[in-house]
């Protein structure tokens, strides 16, 4: 599976074996103490394996018996990547789980910050922010949080200003544009209150 | 319009100023997919069941399903406006209705949203649209009467304020009327009605309200309407909400009767949300908690006890069977929660028996307790009767020759069928009642023929209102009396019989 190009194409099956195969890698890379540098270079496969055109296609083509495909990842990854990772992609080759290859990856990633104390936040502005800016963020949140930050950095013009922190599910926004909705729906609240305190006086002037 | 705009103006203006601005601090996931009412969400890590979500535009869902990797959202609105990818907010509020008497004669949806076009529902209050039923502790037996005003429900079914009483019977029957007739009757007696029309033709419901409003009952009624074309969620709430309404005033000490039409629509739409969602079908299709959604709706008409105000809510949910067939699923399930049915034949209805209920197998298990004292004592024996009735009616029907004892139950018996026929939007007082019933137990109508029976009743209630409206008043009085009715030397008793002999005189 491609890494979801779209946040929302999502296979919970895959997920479910992503997050086993994901386990047994970094349990794997923990013992090696290189936990690291698979999961990146996991990340570096799994790019290659969708750019590179047919390649994914035939690693996941059930047509293609087991032994070939050893073949074609020992010629394609040897001396590239960790033997250990090289070993991790023939087990899910032969168990012909390729095409959850992006899940396992997303999950290894997942699972690796959960472990190290590392948390993923993107962060929305309205403009492009320096990086001064962005390391405060970084410590600030990093404090707040008592995890390590890895920040992301979007620009969406159409917060208008303030910015829009988002921690796995929670968003804490700050936007401007959040503070005029808020704003405008206070005041209608408020309107709409005071014309119903006086629905008396709304009689029908002839 | 009298209101200038400086004053809107400036009430704005006020809360431009005083706004403070927060960080808004919010819980979201993604619309994965979409359609038949229902969404699947990626994220909303921490929501809980039944927990409210907003989707974009301000449309409101009710977390139904909480997997490992998504979350099963209902959604109370219009689905097609909400795409994949859109980004989903928890509430971290739980779903509430508009309460109090700024519902009361009105036509809500089952979010309390007005449908009848008479302006905005005025009322602070709200109330949580699914809670847990009252406890044993808080509760008292059911002893009050709550009359429907329907002589065969009142006499041989009778219900008691929090009694839960099953209306149950094929399409066209007279389900509806039987609800209908008891809220009528209402007017006066302070108790709050409310109509739950669940899955039923927007025309129907219609004619239903016109009904209430020529009857003066949508005074104390609220309607909830979530007709034939409102999406599932929608009508798999509608009862549950109607009852928040209703609980506001009962927890006030307060009485309500709420008609449910009908439970086995929103079972239906239950099941239809269950299997988008995947839940596995047991028995009918249906999910293995149909039982459930029932049961903690009709557990929810109670009768509270005096330390809690005494307020009740009693019920009367409406079953739709198909071919007379109540083993089926949704019926035995609702007959097993309830405290009685009433149970409404179609070949009782075309002969014109109306209402056409079926003596033999349409019970109370509580209303007797609520019963009226002399209506226990006119009509205690009415229901076995009409039975045993019926068997020898069909047993008749052979064409053998009945001795004179037997020919003289059987003629007992027609008259006491016409006697029980009512015309609908015709609710009768109970004193009413007990005079008619009375004089068919009694025999005093043996020599009226059947024919003329429901002419008798009508002259001779006309009869006593008018010429011996003084019998009436003192029976109203005694009626809950234990020996009124019963002992041929009581008072009441003896001004009764006397009443009716004297109208018979007259009769012709």
């Amino acid at each position: 599976m491609v890494e979801a190009k779209q946040p929302t194409v999502f296979d919970s099956d895959q997920q479910q074996l992503g997050d086993v195969y994901a386990r047994a890698l970094l349990a794997f890379g923990a013992d090696a103490g290189n936990v690291d540098q698979l999961v990146e270079e996991l990340d570096d496969v799994v790019d290659a394996i969708n750019v590179v055109a047919g390649l994914r296609d035939a690693l996941e083509s059930p047509r293609i018996g087991a032994n070939s495909k050893m073949d074609l990842l020992d010629k394609a990854f040897a001396g590239k990547v960790e033997k250990g990772l090289l070993h991790f992609l023939k087990v899910v080759g032969s168990k012909g789980r390729f095409d959850c290859l992006g899940a396992i990856s997303a999950s290894a990633k997942n699972l690796r910050d959960e472990m190290s104390g590392r948390v993923q936040a993107v962060v929305t502005s309205a403009s492009p922010m320096d990086g001064e800016t962005v390391e405060r963020i970084t410590k600030q949140l990093s404090e707040k949080l008592g995890k390590d930050v890895r920040l992301r950095v979007l620009v969406d013009p159409e917060i208008l200003g303030g910015i829009v922190v988002r921690v796995g599910d929670t968003v804490y926004d700050g936007s401007v544009m959040n503070q005029l909705a808020q704003v405008r729906s206070r005041a209608v609240k408020r309107a709409s209150d005071a014309i119903r305190e006086k629905l008396d006086r709304f009689a029908m002037s002839d | 319009m009298k209101i200038s705009a400086d004053e809107i103006a400036s009430v704005i203006q006020q809360e431009i100023t005083n706004f403070e601005s927060e960080i808004d601090v919010r819980e979201v996931g993604t619309v994965l997919e979409v359609g038949d009412g229902i969404a699947r969400v990626h994220g909303l890590t921490n929501v809980a069941a039944g927990e409210m979500v907003e989707f974009p535009g301000g449309i409101i869902g009710l977390a139904f399903n909480l997997e490992e990797n998504s979350v099963g959202i209902i959604i109370l609105g219009d689905y097609l406006k909400i795409t994949e990818g859109d980004q989903v907010k928890s509430l971290g509020t739980l779903l509430s209705v508009p309460v109090g008497d700024a519902v009361v004669g009105r036509v809500v949806d089952p979010l309390g949203n007005p449908l009848d076009g008479k302006g905005p529902i005025n009322s602070d209050a709200t109330r949580p649209v699914e809670i847990i039923a009252a406890g044993v502790a808080e509760r008292k037996p059911v002893t009050e009467s709550m009359p429907t005003g329907i002589k065969a429900v009142d006499a041989m079914t009778p219900v008691g304020r929090g009694q839960r009483e099953l209306i149950i019977g094929d399409r066209k029957t007279g389900k509806t009327a039987v609800g209908i007739d008891a809220i009528i009757n209402q007017k006066g007696a302070g108790v709050k009605c409310f109509y739950i029309a669940v899955g039923q033709k927007d025309s129907s419901v219609a004619g239903v309200i016109k009904e209430l409003e020529e009857h003066g009952a949508m005074d104390y009624t609220t309607v909830i309407v979530s007709g034939a074309s409102s999406p599932a969620p929608m009508q798999y709430i509608a009862p549950y909400a109607g009852t928040a309404m209703a609980e506001a005033f009962m927890y006030d000490g307060g009485h309500c009767l709420i008609v449910y039409d009908d439970l086995s629509k929103q079972a239906v739409a239950y099941r239809e949300l269950s299997l988008l969602m995947r839940r596995p079908p047991g028995r009918e299709a249906y999910p293995g908690d149909v039982f459930y959604c029932h049961s903690r709706l009709l557990e929810r008409s109670v009768k509270l006890s005096d330390a809690l105000g005494g307020g009740s809510i009693t019920s009367l949910p409406i079953i739709e069977t198909q071919e007379g067939e109540v083993s089926a699923y949704i019926p035995t399930n609702v007959i097993s929660i309830t405290d009685g049915q009433i149970y409404l034949q179609p070949d009782l209805f075309f002969s014109g028996v109306r209402p056409a209920m079926n003596a033999g197998i349409s019970v109370s298990r509580v209303g007797g307790n609520a019963q009226v004292a002399a209506m226990k004592n006119v009509a205690g024996g009415l229901r076995l009767q009409l039975a045993a009735f019926r068997a020898l009616e069909a047993f008749a029907q052979l064409g053998t020759d009945l001795d004179a004892a037997t020919q003289a139950d059987l003629d007992r018996g027609y008259r006491m069928v016409e006697l029980l026929k009512q015309p609908q939007y015709k609710p009768l007082h109970v004193c009413d009642q007990i005079l008619v019933i009375y004089a068919g137990t009694s025999g005093k109508l043996d020599g009226v023929p059947v024919a003329d029976i429901r002419r008798w009743e009508e002259e001779f209630l006309e009869h006593i209102h008018t010429k011996k409206q003084d019998v009436w008043d003192s029976l109203n009085e005694n009626k809950d009396v234990s020996a009124v009715m019963k002992k041929a030397d009581n008072e009441v008793t003896i001004m009764v019989v006397a009443a009716i002999d004297e109208f018979n005189q007259s009769f012709k």
